[in-house]
This record gives structure tokens, C-alpha cells and sequence, in this order.
């Protein structure tokens, strides 16, 4: 048995993950003596450890302890505001997923707004939808030339260990 | 406050409430006491560490992230990282018994058959051999059973306290089940 089977053992007998692997491995369990045994291991252990009651704490000791914390001062932190390049980046595509909308929506109003526009080669080929993605397509190009050194002081800046930078991510 | 969520108990204790702390020790104390007695075997130390953890919990407030932390994970990170420190002195290890002698008195079995005498005493030699076997293990084959048959933790939450891949835990698990079921007069067959 290998260790893959033997997750999805786990999985079923600690009722852990989807509900149709836990259905798949059941069935399979049914027709396995190996990983009938497995199970029959693992609970056998399970129960067995399950005669060890858990301890209760004196409630004076609880007192005793909670009083001696709150004794403690706080840290004082100073709540500072710190730049993040990451937020202009989020609003800069929350802005280009504006203009994204509004164009699409209101694309058939180029032609109102340019009427000389309709002579056009370009809304001849390829139509006004098509010119407002090669104007947005433009547009990105530009602004990925600006945020790009954006991205890569984000990536140097020490605040940003967090959980979604691209330094957390790389250094994963 | 009993009501309240973990996240929004935290945001009151990094303003400095007291009754919100107070809260979330009275929601935690007793599994966080019950880990780290199973991981130490000793119950002074785990006193000592509970209240250790939870000053740990006040005095950090502020470094717990309010919006993508996960408190029971992190409250747990706090613990484990101080019982593995405190054990790696490694002058804790003869004090193991102290576990079984200290607290049989007053234990409440689950086992209702417990009230014979006869019964009694061969669940006292089943608990003392229980944690002769859950001394024997590597500490990180330890702190998995432990986490996962006593605290009832998913495999996902062990992870996250252990900053280990899942898969590397669900391995751990499987290691610790070989190595205790060696021992076959205790996990054998009924």
C-alpha cells in the first residue's frame, strides 16, 4: 500500500475531504483486506487513546493566571501608515476594470462621440468593438510599462512578507 | 462577549479589553493545557507554559494578522513553539510519569466499565503504558497523534501550526501509527 492510498484512507476515517473521494475510497475499502486492516489499525489506536481523559485546570489556578497576565502592560505600537505600492497596483487595475466595463457597455457610442470615426479603415475591418480592445489593449500595454517598476519595488520592500506578495510567493 | 468571533475578540484585546481576553483564554485553556500536558507529560510545566502562551497571546496582540490570520492556528503556533523549546532542554523527560501518578485520582474515565475495581486498575496500567508509547515517539510523530487524537485538529490545521506541507503531516501520521502499533499487547487486537 502506498502513501497516496493510505491518505485517502485517512481521509475517510477522519471524514476529511470531499465527500465523493471519501465515497470512492469507502467503496474500495470494502473490497481491500489490506486497507481494511489499515482502518481497523488506526481505530483500534484511536480508541485506545481515547481512554485518556482530558484534565480539567482548577478554576483558582485559572484566576491566578489571567490576573498575572493582565498585570502585564500592553506593548504600546504606534499605528503608522505604511506605503504600499500593491494598493496603487489594485487601483489602477480596479480603474482599467472601470474603463473596461464602461467601454464595452458604451462602445457603440465611439461612433457618436468621433462621427468622422465611421469613415474609418479600421471600424470597416475590424468593427467598433474590435477598435475599443486594440484602444484597451493599448491602453494595458501602457500601463503595464508603469507599473512594472511598481511590481518591482514591491518586490524589494521588506513590509511586503505577506501572505499574497510576490516576495512571500518566490520565496516559496 | 461568548458570542463573539476569535477576530473580533482579538481586535478588542490589541485595544487592551481585558474581558476579551478573558474570553479567549476561558474558550482555549483547556485544550491548550491538555496539548501541552500530553506533549510534556508534566503538569507543572504545562501550567507554566499555558500561562506563558497566553501572556504570549496579550502582550502580541498586535503582530496577529486581523484580516488573513487564523487564530486557533496561531494560538496553537504559540504553544507548540514554546513546548518544543522548553523540551529541547531535554530535563523534562523522567518527569513523563508524572501525567499518570499526579492526576489518576481525580480523572474522569470515559469508560463506564471503569467503576470495578478490577477494571480500574487495568485501565490505569493502560494509561500508563499509553504514555510510556507517546513518550517514545519523535516529537514530530508526538505532536501530530497529539494533535490529531487528542485535539481532534484536521490534517489542514496541523499544517498550518506546523508550517509543514499536509502531505508531510498525513506521512508523520502514518509513521507514529507503525511505530506504536509495534507495541502489540497494547494496539493489538482486543
Amino acid at each position: 500500500m502506498n502513501h497516496d492510498n493510505k491518505n485517502e484512507l485517512l481521509a475517510l476515517y477522519f471524514q476529511e475531504g470531499h465527500s465523493h473521494r471519501i465515497k470512492k475510497s469507502s467503496e474500495h475499502v470494502k473490497q481491500c483486506d489490506e486497507c481494511q486492516q489499515y482502518l481497523h489499525e488506526i481505530e483500534n489506536i484511536d480508541q485506545k487513546f481515547s481512554l485518556l481523559s482530558e484534565e480539567t485546570l482548577p478554576s483558582q489556578l485559572n484566576e491566578q493566571i489571567l490576573k498575572a497576565i493582565l498585570q502585564k502592560k500592553q506593548p504600546h505600537v504606534q499605528r503608522r501608515f505604511i506605503f504600499n505600492p500593491r494598493r496603487i497596483v489594485q487601483f489602477i487595475f480596479s480603474f482599467i476594470g472601470l474603463v473596461v466595463l464602461f467601454v464595452l457597455i458604451k462602445q457603440t457610442i465611439i461612433a457618436s462621440i468621433f462621427p468622422h470615426i465611421k469613415d474609418c479603415w479600421m471600424i470597416e475591418s475590424i468593427g467598433e468593438l474590435g477598435l475599443s480592445a486594440f484602444i484597451l489593449w493599448i491602453l494595458g500595454f501602457i500601463v503595464c510599462i508603469i507599473i512594472t517598476p511598481v511590481l518591482i519595488l514591491e518586490y524589494q520592500n521588506p513590509l511586503n512578507e505577506t501572505k499574497y506578495s510576490w516576495k512571500y510567493l518566490y520565496s516559496k | 462577549m461568548i458570542e463573539y468571533t476569535d477576530k473580533k475578540l482579538m481586535k478588542l484585546i490589541r485595544d487592551g479589553d481585558a474581558q476579551a481576553f478573558e474570553t479567549i483564554y476561558h474558550r482555549y485553556n483547556f485544550k491548550i493545557y491538555n496539548y501541552i500536558l500530553r506533549y510534556t507529560g508534566n503538569c507543572e510545566i504545562a501550567q507554566d507554559l499555558l500561562q506563558e502562551t497566553f501572556t504570549r497571546v496579550w502582550t502580541a496582540a498586535h503582530t496577529f494578522r486581523l484580516k488573513e490570520g487564523h487564530f486557533k492556528a496561531w494560538l496553537y503556533k504559540i504553544a507548540l513553539n514554546l513546548t518544543r523549546s522548553e523540551m529541547s532542554k531535554k530535563r523534562y523527560a523522567f518527569h513523563y510519569q508524572d501525567i499518570t501518578d499526579a492526576t489518576m485520582t481525580h480523572r474522569n474515565l470515559r469508560s463506564k466499565a471503569i467503576d470495578q475495581p478490577d477494571t480500574k486498575f487495568e485501565n490505569l496500567e493502560i494509561k500508563k503504558a499509553l504514555y510510556q508509547e507517546i513518550n517514545k515517539l519523535k516529537p514530530h510523530h508526538r505532536e501530530v497523534i497529539i494533535m490529531k487524537l487528542f485535539q481532534q485538529l484536521k490534517f489542514r490545521e496541523i499544517a498550518q501550526i506546523t508550517d509543514t506541507p499536509e502531505g508531510t503531516i498525513k506521512a508523520r501520521f502514518h509513521h507514529a501509527v507503525a511505530q506504536l502499533k509495534k507495541h502489540k499487547t497494547l494496539f493489538g487486537d482486543d
